[in-house]
């Protein structure tokens, strides 16, 4: 091939050299000593962050766990009852935020646990809570395992009641809702770590069971097992002589509350440079909320079931970037986001949710490449739910949530 | 002998890293003034440079020549450095010029290297490093549009416009200079 004088001169100049001051062999070295201690501090910055972050996240995890019970007074809690040790979770929240106060009036058709105190001889590691029922030989299992605080809250409520001096909807209608949890979901930075309750009425017509014996006592019923928790009691310890639990019977109208666990979501997103400054992004995103559902009826029957809930989330943001460095990215964006249910149960039941659901935020995102074409990112974010499913979630409980996001984002 | 010396680096060796630097420095800092022209930002761009190659020479694969990968390694810095200075300007092609004829081979070799060496350095920047990646460092069009995020006609527009301008000053310095 022909050259020209262009070829002419990259050949002249390609391996030309110029001279170097003498020192600058030392200048380098120096150089190069403040930038090992300068990477060393970003790296040092950078897991100092993801420790403190997974230190939050355990943090707020370990605190989110349902049996993490809000603390009692003193003067509601019975002395004389052994506190086993155990960090088995309970269902008996419900029961357990009864305030109890003494002047509730007297009921007659009290449904909680009626007669039911603790058996004294138990071990303290034992994972079963036996009850004495009014009827000598019948006992009540509760799956229960640990006697805390509010278990022996609802032993003296259950003695009060025995002595008919607490009616069960009083019991109920004191309930406090506990506002300041929900706070702290928002102001924690969570993103759900929190459980959080809420309480509806509804009416409900059920089935008589055959075998369900008459509700002549009062309402007093065998507990019935809890579904979907964890089986950490020992099931062989339940004797023959525990009657039938009793799962359908006519109990009339029913209460439900809701305890929220962490949604969990995770995606893939695709980011479209539009300037230099400005990209859009986009992608999919799954997001699942677990919430625990306790079904009460008036008559103290009581269900707890998990529920779980799937969306699958279209994000559309915008971001801006606010500070570019060598190896660190400094951005914020704002969009929307439309999440469509995917599927919804909670027991063995599936639930029907049709309604797309809007929400929009803003975040503040930190990318650190990790080789030219790979960046770990932290994303901060702020969301405002538009619009309210049919089904009670997390998301429902907290229209306003902060979430911080992790990831890998390979650019092409 | 590249290999070993880089593995050598790779290993923090002191003394190899300063045998690849007395190899290479002189020739990438020259690489340096030809794609920004002001001698000081050449010089922190090549110790800049020479950092990085002493971070990832474990990178390096005997597939290429030392020298060419480190050159790569530089060329690759400064682009990304005049990218964040913002100097990457794409300059309007509608720039009209009178037909410039262009020098022959026989006149380019009168002049010596530290002179085309500044005519080089005298083009406007954008023009001067696509140049610079064309002409001197061998990449094609399409490679210099991704590295500089632009279209592949408007480098070789921006290539066109470069010829012509080096041209003039070529043929102005052998007028001057009565070659």
């Amino acid at each position: 091939m022909m050259k020209d004088w262009t070829d002419l001169i990259g050949e002249e100049l390609r391996n030309l050299e110029e001279p170097l001051p003498a020192d600058d062999w030392s200048v380098l070295q120096q150089k190069q000593t403040s930038s090992g201690k300068r990477k060393r501090a970003v790296v040092l910055a950078w897991t100092g962050s993801a420790v403190s972050v997974a230190a939050a996240l355990a943090f707020f995890l370990l605190v989110s766990r349902p049996d993490a019970s809000p603390e009692l007074p003193e003067s509601l809690l019975a002395e004389d009852v052994p506190v086993a040790e155990s960090t088995v979770q309970t269902e008996s929240i419900v029961q357990t935020e009864f305030p109890v106060t003494e002047s509730l009036t007297a009921p007659e058709n009290v449904a909680v646990q009626q007669g039911a105190s603790v058996r004294k001889d138990m071990p303290e590691d034992s994972h079963m809570l036996l009850a004495e029922a009014d009827d000598p030989g019948e006992i009540d299992v509760i799956r229960d395992t640990a006697v805390s605080p509010k278990d022996r809250l609802l032993s003296d409520a259950s003695d009060e009641v025995a002595a008919g001096t607490l009616l069960f909807e009083d019991l109920y209608d004191e309930v406090p809702r506990k506002p300041e949890r929900k706070v702290a979901l928002s102001v924690a930075g969570s993103g759900g770590l929190f459980g959080t309750r809420y309480d509806g009425l509804r009416s409900f017509d059920c089935v008589v069971s055959p075998d369900a014996p008459p509700s002549d006592d009062g309402g007093l019923e065998p507990e019935p097992p809890l579904l979907d928790y964890p089986e950490t009691s020992d099931s062989s310890a339940v004797t023959k002589s525990v009657p039938v639990p009793v799962m359908m019977r006519a109990r009339g109208s029913y209460t439900d509350s809701y305890t929220h666990s962490m949604p969990v979501s995770f995606g893939i997103s695709m980011r479209l440079q539009v300037t230099e400054n400005m990209s859009v992004n986009t992608g999919l995103n799954y997001t699942c909320y677990s919430s625990l559902r306790d079904r009460i009826y008036h008559d103290g029957y009581r269900v707890s079931e998990r529920q779980r809930v799937h969306y699958l989330g279209v994000p559309v943001r915008l971001d801006w970037k606010v500070l570019d460095r060598k190896d660190f990215l400094v951005y914020l964006g704002a969009g929307i986001q439309a999440d469509r249910c995917i599927y919804a149960s909670v027991g063995g039941e599936r639930l029907s949710e049709k309604e797309v659901l809007w929400s929009a935020g803003g975040a503040a995102g930190i990318q650190w490449a990790l080789t030219r074409r790979t960046g770990l990112y932290i994303e901060p974010d702020l969301t405002f739910s538009l619009n309210e499913g049919t089904l009670e979630t997390y998301r429902t409980e907290n229209p306003v949530m902060f979430s911080a996001r992790a990831g890998l984002r390979f650019t092409f | 002998m590249d290999s070993e010396l880089a593995a050598l680096c790779a290993r923090g060796d002191e003394k190899a890293r300063k045998e690849l630097y007395t190899r290479y420095a002189a020739s990438l800092y020259a690489l340096c003034i030809r794609y920004v022209g002001d001698r000081e930002e050449a010089r922190d761009l090549m110790h800049d440079s020479m950092i990085r190659i002493f971070d990832t020479i474990g990178k390096y694969r005997p597939v290429g020549t030392l020298r060419s990968w480190c050159s790569r390694v530089t060329v690759n810095h400064v682009i990304d450095h005049l990218r964040k200075q913002k100097k990457l300007r794409m300059v309007s092609l509608d720039e009209c010029q009178e037909k410039i004829p262009e020098p022959s081979k026989e006149e380019v070799l009168k002049i010596p290297k530290s002179d085309l060496m500044k005519m080089v350095g005298a083009l406007p920047e954008t023009k001067r490093i696509i140049f610079n990646l064309f002409c001197i460092e061998g990449y094609s069009h399409k490679d210099i549009a991704k590295m500089l995020d632009i279209k592949e006609k408007t480098s070789s527009s921006l290539l066109f416009k470069a010829r012509e301008q080096l041209a003039a000053k070529v043929k102005e310095y052998i007028r001057n200079n009565g070659l």
